[in-house]
C-alpha cells in the first residue's frame, strides 16, 4: 500500500512554469490568428511583445511585487485599451475596435498572475481564434488556429484537477505525476479527432443556400463585402517606422507589368481587343504568368467575360456593329423568371481597362476607396460597347479596385413557351449565325447536321454539339498553330482533333450556327479556383478562357465549354473532400454554369387554408393540410353527435378529441399487441423447426456420434493418466529443438563475441539436460563440472572452458578476446561430439 | 453519482451549438468544422466522464481524536478496484471543526488493483464532538468539461479536544515529599516500606521502583506502590456562565476552558488528585480521583461543554467538603464580580487552601 502525503497549500498556489508557458503560448497563437493582418499591426505587435514581458513580471514573488501594484498595473492597462477602444471606433469598423481593446485586456491579465485571470484569458484567446474564422483566408491563419486549439487542450488537460478541486476551497494533496495521466489524455484527444471526423464526414455542409446568417462578418459592416487590403499592406507601416523607409509595394509577381508600371500602357496598345486571329488564342496558359488576376466574391460559379465575338471571316473574329451598337434583340432579352447575383471583384492587376464580369450583366459599380489608407482611387465605369465595361479614370490608377457587379441569370424551371408565330429567320440575331459559307468545309456541315439529326429542342443541339467535342477531341496547350491557308475549325475538327481551349470554343460556334443556333465567342477567364476557407474564388492569369455562348430559349445566352473537363463529376454527386474543396460542385459541367445556380430560399410565408401566392392566386393545400382538416371534421363530427348538438363548445370538442384519441390508441395497442404475438409466434415456429431439425440430424447419426464421443473420451483418459510421460517428451521435444536451432547458428557463425559464448553454454547445458545430466540448481556455473564422472574427463575440461570463458562474460567488464571464443566454439564441438558418441554407445 | 458540466463544460457546450447554427446558416466551413470539433469534445468528454469513478472504494483508516492547534490525520484507505489506471481524483469533506471546513485532496493517479493511504492532515480549531458523515469524490474526463461527483457514506465520530497551552509558572505543592539522596523527590510512588500494590509506570517515577514481572506480563511497565503514597490534591472551578461569555465566539469561554484543560494535563503527568467542578448548560461534578483514572471522561467534558445557566457558584458549594486543606484551587472564573464565587473563594482562603485565581 502507498501513503501519500500532501503537499503545503503555499507551494501550490504558484502556477507551474509549464503551465504558465501554455497559457502564454494560447495568447501568442489567439492574439496571431485573430488579429494578424486584421488589427492594427503596431498594436499586434506590441501585445505579441508584451504577452512575454508580463507573464514574467507575474513571477516575481508577491512580496517583491505586490497584488495591489499588480492590480493597479492592471487597471491601468484596461484603461489604456478603453481609450484605444474609443479612438478607433471612429476610424475603423466596430468589432476590430473591440477585438483591439480585447487584446489589450487580455494581455493585462498576464499580470494578476492567478489561475482564474489566465483562465479568463484563456476564453478570450478563443474568441480570438473563433473571430479570426470569420475571415481566415490569411495564410498564417490555419497555423495559428491550429496551436490555439492544441494549446487550449494542454490547458484544459493540466487544469482539469483543479478544476475539480476549485469547487472546494483549498487545494492540498500532491499534485499527480506527469506522466502518469498522458495515456488518458492521448486516448482521449484521439478519441475526440476520431469522433469529430465521423462528424463532419456524416454531417457536411450540403446544399448552399446563400444567407446573411446568423453572424455575419463583422457586425453587418461593409467588411463582409470587402477584401481584406490589410492583408497586403499589412505590415508596411510597422515597417516603415522601425526601418524609416518607404515601403515598396510589389504588386506584381514580375511575371507581366500592370497597368502602374510605365511599360503597361506600351503593352495595352499592343494587345488589341477588337479582334481576335482564329489561329492563335490567349488560352494556352504557357504564355500567360501565374499572378493573380482577380478575386470574386460570388454566390454562383460562373465564367467571367471580358469580350465578344460574333463575326467570322473564316481568319479572324471581329465584333459586329449591331452586337457593339446593341441592336439585336437577343443581347437585351430578358428570361421571364431571373434570379440576381451580385458579384463583389477585386482587380488584383490590371491586365486591360475592360472589367471581367458573369453575364449577364445590368449594372457594374465602383466601390469606395480604401478608407484606411485614405488614398483616393477614382474610377468610372462606363459601357465600351453593349456588351463590354470599361474602366475609365484619370491619372494613374493602383489596384486594388473593387467593383460591384449585378447580373441575371434565368431560373433553371423555366419552360419555353408555344409561340403562336415563328419570327423570320434572317432578320433576328443574324449576326450571330452568319458564317463564311465559301470557308466552311463541307465535312464540317455534314458534320453539325450528324449531330443535331433528330433533335429540334435547341438546348438538346447544344449540349449534343458540346458533348461531342468533348468526347472527341482532346486538350492539348502544346499543339503547333494552324498551317497557313486553312480553316482553323475544319483543320481542329478533321486533322489535329487536339488543341486548346480557342479551337474548342471557334469549332463549337461554328457547329452551332451550322445547326441554326445563334452563338458566338467569348473570351475571358473560367471561374477560378475556390478559396473555400475565404469564400471566394481566385482567379489567375492561366485562368484566361475561350467559350462559346449559345441562345437557348427561354434562358436566353448560355455559357458552353467544349474544353473537357479534368477530373469532372458529371454525374452530380460529390464526397466530403470535393464538396469540401468546391462546394459548387460538377454540376455546371453538365449543365451551363447559369442555371446551375440556386438562389437562396425565401421563407415560406404562413399558411392559412389554402396558400396564397404573392401575385394573389390561390393554390392547393398540402397533403398534411387536408389530412389536418380532415381530422377536425371527425372529431367535429363526433362532438356534434355525442353531446347532440350542431355547435359543440371547445370542451366538448376536447372530450370528443380525447375519446377519439383513447380509441386510436387502443386500436394501436391491439395492432401492436398482435403483430408482437405473430412476431413471437414465427420465431417460436422457426425456433422449433430449427430445434427438430438438429433432433433429426442427432438421430440420423446417433450412432456415430456416441461412438465419436467414447473414443474421444478415452483419448482423453488415456491422455490424462499420461500426462506426465506427454509433459517430458515434450519437454525432451523442445529440448532437442533449441539444441538444433542454438547449433545452428552457433556453427553457421551468425553469433559474434558475447552472444557467441553465451550460446555455447547454453547449448551445453541443453545437451547435458537432454542426456539425463540433472544437477541441483543449486549448484552454480562452474561447480557443475566437478560434477561429471571421472570417465568424462574430457567432457569435463570441454565444459569448464566454456563456463569459465561464460563466467568471464558475465562477471567482467572485459570483452572476450577472438582466441577465447574460438577455444570456446572448439570446445563446444568437441563437447557436443563426445555426448553424442556417448549417447550412441548407451544405446 | 451525479454528473455535471464545469464552467467549461458549459463553455464548449454552448460554443458547439453556436457554431453550429452558424454554419448550418451562414455555410461556413471553418464554422462547421469548430461546431463539429466542440462537439465531439464535449461527447467524448461526457463518455469519459461516465466511468471516471466507477470502481473505487474508499474506508476510513484509523485514526484518532484531535486536539485544537494541532494537526490532525485523518487517513483514508482508497482502493481500485479495476484492473485500469486512474486519473487524478479530488477527496472532498465536510469538517466542521477545521480552519476550512470544506478540503480538497487530490489523490495522484493510481494503477489498476491498488490500494492508496491518503493522508489528510488538518488543523482543528472548534473543540467538540463531530459526526463525519461522508467523503465526496470528484473525478471526470481528462478535460475537465464534466465533473462526477460521488458521495461515499463513512459515518464517523471524532472529538476535538481544547487546545492545550503550555503552563510554565505551574507548580503544584507537594504535600510529604520526601526527597531521596539524589535530591529529586520522591513524592510520586511514595517511600512506605508498605507494599500496597502496582500501577501503571509515571515519567516521574523511579525506575527501581519498576516490577518487572509483571511489565513482562502486562506489556507495558509497571511499578510498585507503596502505602504511604504522597499524592497532589488539585480542584479545577471553571464557569461557563452564558452571561458573562463574550458574544462574539465566546472567546473568554474557551480560554478558560484550554487553560482548564491544560491544567488537567498537567496533572496527569504527576500524580494527582484533581477534583473538577463546572457550571454551563449542565451541572458538573468529579470528586477527587486520580488524574489519570478521570482523565477520559474530564477532557470529554471539557470539550463538549457549553455555556449555560448554572452558574458556578452552587458547584464549588457541592465540591468544597472534598477540598482537602492542602489542596490547590484554580479557579477560572468568567467575573470577577461574582458574588458567590468571591464568597467562596474567601472560605477557603480562610481555611488555608491554596486558591489560585485565572
Amino acid at each position: 500500500m502507498n501513503t501519500v502525503q500532501p503537499r503545503k497549500m503555499e507551494e501550490l498556489d504558484r502556477i507551474s512554469w509549464w503551465l504558465h508557458l501554455s497559457y502564454l503560448c494560447l495568447f501568442e497563437a489567439g492574439v496571431v490568428s485573430g488579429m494578424w493582418q486584421k488589427v492594427n499591426s503596431n498594436l499586434c505587435f506590441l501585445l505579441l511583445f508584451l504577452g512575454p514581458v508580463l507573464m514574467l513580471l507575474s513571477r516575481i514573488p508577491m512580496r517583491y511585487f505586490p497584488s495591489m501594484v499588480r492590480q493597479l498595473l492592471q487597471l491601468v492597462l484596461v484603461g489604456l485599451g478603453l481609450a484605444w477602444f474609443q479612438q478607433r471606433a471612429n476610424d475603423c469598423p466596430l468589432d476590430i475596435a473591440l477585438i483591439e481593446c480585447s487584446g489589450v485586456i487580455a494581455v493585462a491579465l498576464f499580470l494578476g498572475g492567478r489561475v482564474r485571470e489566465l483562465g479568463m484569458q484563456a476564453l478570450l484567446d478563443i474568441a480570438f481564434a473563433g473571430y479570426g474564422g470569420l475571415t481566415p483566408g490569411r495564410q498564417i491563419y490555419f497555423p495559428a488556429f491550429f496551436a490555439t486549439c492544441i494549446f487550449y487542450v494542454i490547458i484544459m488537460y493540466q487544469t482539469r484537477t483543479s478544476v475539480f478541486a476549485s469547487m472546494g476551497r483549498t487545494v492540498q494533496g500532491r499534485m499527480p505525476r506527469f506522466w502518469g495521466n498522458w495515456i488518458y489524455r492521448i486516448l482521449h484527444f484521439v478519441l475526440v479527432l476520431g469522433v469529430g471526423v465521423f462528424c463532419l464526414v456524416r454531417f457536411p455542409i450540403r446544399d448552399r443556400m446563400r444567407s446573411k446568417g446568423l453572424a455575419p462578418v463583422s457586425f453587418h459592416s461593409d467588411q463582409d463585402m470587402e477584401f481584406p487590403e490589410l492583408w497586403k499592406s499589412w505590415f508596411s507601416s510597422t515597417k516603415k517606422m522601425i526601418s524609416r523607409s518607404e515601403e515598396e509595394q510589389a504588386v506584381d509577381g514580375n511575371e507581366n507589368p500592370n497597368t502602374a508600371s510605365d511599360d503597361a500602357k506600351d503593352m495595352m496598345k499592343k494587345s488589341s481587343l477588337n479582334s481576335k486571329d482564329a489561329r492563335e488564342g490567349e488560352g494556352s496558359s504557357p504564355s500567360l504568368g501565374t499572378d493573380l488576376v482577380f478575386r470574386a466574391y460570388t454566390p454562383a460559379k460562373l465564367y467571367w467575360v471580358v469580350q465578344m465575338y460574333d463575326t467570322y471571316n473564316g481568319r479572324e473574329w471581329t465584333r459586329s456593329n449591331i452586337m457593339t451598337q446593341g441592336r439585336c434583340a437577343l443581347d437585351y432579352y430578358k428570361p421571364a423568371v431571373m434570379h440576381e447575383v451580385t458579384q463583389n471583384i477585386s482587380m488584383e492587376k490590371m491586365v486591360s481597362r475592360h472589367l471581367p464580369y458573369a453575364y449577364k450583366a445590368s449594372q457594374i459599380q465602383f466601390r469606395d476607396p480604401n478608407r484606411s489608407t485614405g488614398r483616393a482611387n477614382f474610377g468610372i465605369v462606363t459601357r465600351g460597347d453593349a456588351v463590354t465595361f470599361v474602366l475609365k479614370s484619370h491619372g494613374r490608377t493602383e489596384p486594388p479596385w473593387h467593383y460591384r457587379v449585378q447580373s441575371f441569370v434565368p431560373d433553371v424551371n423555366l419552360k419555353p413557351e408555344i409561340r403562336a408565330w415563328n419570327e423570320p429567320e434572317r432578320n433576328y440575331g443574324w449576326n450571330y449565325r452568319v458564317l463564311p459559307t465559301r470557308r466552311i468545309s463541307k465535312r464540317v456541315k455534314e458534320l453539325a447536321a450528324r449531330i443535331t439529326e433528330g433533335l429540334d429542342d435547341p438546348r438538346a443541339k447544344a449540349d449534343a454539339l458540346r458533348d461531342y467535342l468533348r468526347n472527341n477531341y482532346e486538350y492539348d496547350l502544346t499543339v503547333r498553330s494552324i498551317p497557313e491557308g486553312r480553316e482553323t475549325v475544319d483543320y481542329f475538327l478533321f486533322e489535329s482533333k487536339r488543341g486548346y481551349c480557342q479551337h474548342f470554343a471557334q469549332a463549337l460556334v461554328v457547329l452551332a450556327r451550322l445547326s441554326g443556333l445563334h452563338a458566338r465567342l467569348v473570351t475571358g477567364y473560367s471561374p477560378g479556383k475556390f478559396n473555400v476557407m475565404a469564400n471566394f474564388f481566385e482567379v489567375y492569369e492561366y485562368h484566361a478562357h475561350a467559350w462559346a455562348q449559345i441562345f437557348v430559349p427561354p434562358f436566353g445566352w448560355m455559357t458552353y465549354d467544349g474544353v473537357p473537363p479534368a477530373d469532372s463529376n458529371l454525374s452530380g454527386k460529390q464526397n466530403i473532400i470535393t464538396s469540401m474543396l468546391d462546394p459548387f460542385g460538377d454540376k455546371w459541367n453538365a449543365t451551363p454554369p447559369e442555371l446551375s445556380f440556386t438562389p437562396p430560399k425565401k421563407p415560406e410565408p404562413k399558411q392559412t387554408g389554402d396558400i396564397k401566392s404573392s401575385d394573389g392566386k390561390e393554390t392547393p393545400a398540402s397533403e398534411s393540410q387536408q389530412v389536418a382538416e380532415e381530422l377536425y371534421d371527425t372529431i367535429y363530427e363526433k362532438a356534434a353527435m355525442d353531446n347532440n348538438t350542431m355547435e359543440p363548445t371547445a370542451e366538448q370538442l376536447a372530450r370528443a378529441a380525447g375519446g377519439m384519441l383513447k380509441e386510436k390508441l387502443m386500436e394501436w395497442k391491439g395492432q401492436l399487441m398482435e403483430r408482437v404475438k405473430a412476431r413471437l409466434h414465427s420465431w417460436k415456429e422457426a425456433f422449433m423447426a430449427r430445434w427438430r431439425n438438429v433432433l433429426d440430424w442427432f438421430k440420423v447419426r446417433l450412432w456415430w456420434i456416441l461412438g465419436s464421443v467414447t473414443a474421444l473420451h478415452v483419448i482423453l483418459i488415456s491422455l490424462w493418466f499420461n500426462r506426465l510421460r506427454l509433459y517430458r517428451l515434450v519437454g525432451h521435444l523442445a529440448t532437442r529443438y533449441r539444441c538444433w536451432r542454438l547449433w545452428k547458428r552457433i556453427s553457421a557463425g551468425q553469433l559474434e563475441g558475447r552472444s557467441c559464448i553465451s550460446a555455447c553454454q547454453k547449448l551445453n547445458n541443453e545437451l547435458l539436460a537432454l542426456a539425463g545430466f540433472h544437477v541441483r540448481p543449486s549448484r552454480d556455473l562452474l561447480e557443475k563440472g566437478e560434477l561429471f564422472p571421472k570417465e568424462a574427463s574430457s567432457l569435463r575440461d570441454d565444459y569448464r572452458i566454456v563456463a569459465q570463458a561464460a563466467f568471464d562474460l558475465w562477471y567482467s567488464p572485459h570483452e572476450p578476446s577472438e582466441s577465447v571464443r574460438s577455444q570456446v566454439l572448439e570446445a563446444t564441438i568437441r563437447f557436443r561430439e563426445h555426448l553424442r558418441e556417448i549417447g550412441q554407445m548407451a544405446q | 453519482m451525479f454528473l455535471w458540466p464545469t464552467t467549461r463544460g458549459w463553455v464548449i457546450c454552448l460554443s458547439a451549438v453556436a457554431w453550429i447554427m452558424v454554419a448550418m446558416v451562414n455555410h461556413a466551413l471553418f464554422a462547421l468544422i469548430l461546431g463539429w470539433a466542440c462537439t465531439a469534445l464535449a461527447i467524448v468528454s461526457l463518455l469519459c466522464a461516465c466511468f471516471s469513478l466507477h470502481g473505487i472504494q474508499v474506508s476510513r483508516a484509523a485514526g484518532g481524536d484531535a486536539v485544537c492547534g494541532q494537526l490532525l490525520n485523518l487517513p483514508l484507505r482508497i482502493v481500485n478496484t479495476k484492473w485500469r489506471r486512474r486519473q487524478p481524483i479530488v477527496v472532498q469533506e465536510v469538517l466542521p471543526f477545521a480552519w476550512e471546513t470544506r478540503t480538497s485532496f487530490v489523490l495522484p493517479p493510481m494503477r489498476g488493483h491498488t490500494e492508496v493511504h491518503l493522508e489528510r492532515e488538518v488543523l482543528p480549531v472548534k473543540r467538540g464532538e463531530y459526526k463525519l458523515n461522508a467523503v465526496i469524490l470528484r473525478g471526470g474526463d481528462p478535460a475537465g468539461l464534466f465533473c462526477r461527483r460521488r458521495k461515499i457514506r463513512l459515518p464517523m465520530t471524532i472529538v476535538v479536544y481544547p487546545q492545550l497551552e503550555d503552563i510554565p509558572d505551574l507548580r503544584l505543592p507537594q504535600d510529604d515529599s520526601f526527597l531521596t539522596s539524589t535530591g529529586a523527590p520522591e513524592a510520586i510512588s511514595g517511600s512506605s516500606q508498605d507494599f500496597y500494590g502496582i500501577r501503571e509506570y509515571l515519567p516521574s517515577d523511579g525506575m527501581r521502583n519498576i516490577h518487572w514481572r509483571s511489565s513482562a506480563r502486562c506489556r507495558k511497565l509497571m511499578v510498585k506502590e507503596f502505602e504511604r503514597t504522597s499524592m497532589m490534591s488539585v480542584v479545577i472551578f471553571l464557569d461557563a456562565y452564558k452571561e458573562y461569555v463574550e458574544r462574539k465566539g465566546g472567546r473568554n469561554l474557551e480560554r478558560l476552558i484550554s487553560r482548564a484543560a491544560s491544567i488537567f494535563v498537567c496533572c496527569t503527568e504527576q500524580y494527582c488528585s484533581v477534583a473538577f467542578a463546572s457550571g454551563g448548560s449542565k451541572p458538573v461534578v468529579f470528586k477527587p480521583k486520580s488524574a489519570n483514572e478521570m482523565r477520559g471522561e474530564l477532557m470529554y467534558h471539557l470539550a463538549t461543554m457549553a455555556a449555560g445557566d448554572v452558574k458556578l457558584g452552587p458547584m464549588i458549594d457541592e465540591l468544597s467538603p472534598f477540598i482537602s486543606p492542602g489542596a490547590t484551587v484554580f479557579c477560572l472564573r468568567l467575573n470577577h464580580q461574582d458574588k458567590e464565587v468571591n464568597t467562596a473563594i474567601a472560605s477557603m482562603t480562610n481555611m488555608g487552601i491554596d486558591v489560585r485565581l485565572m
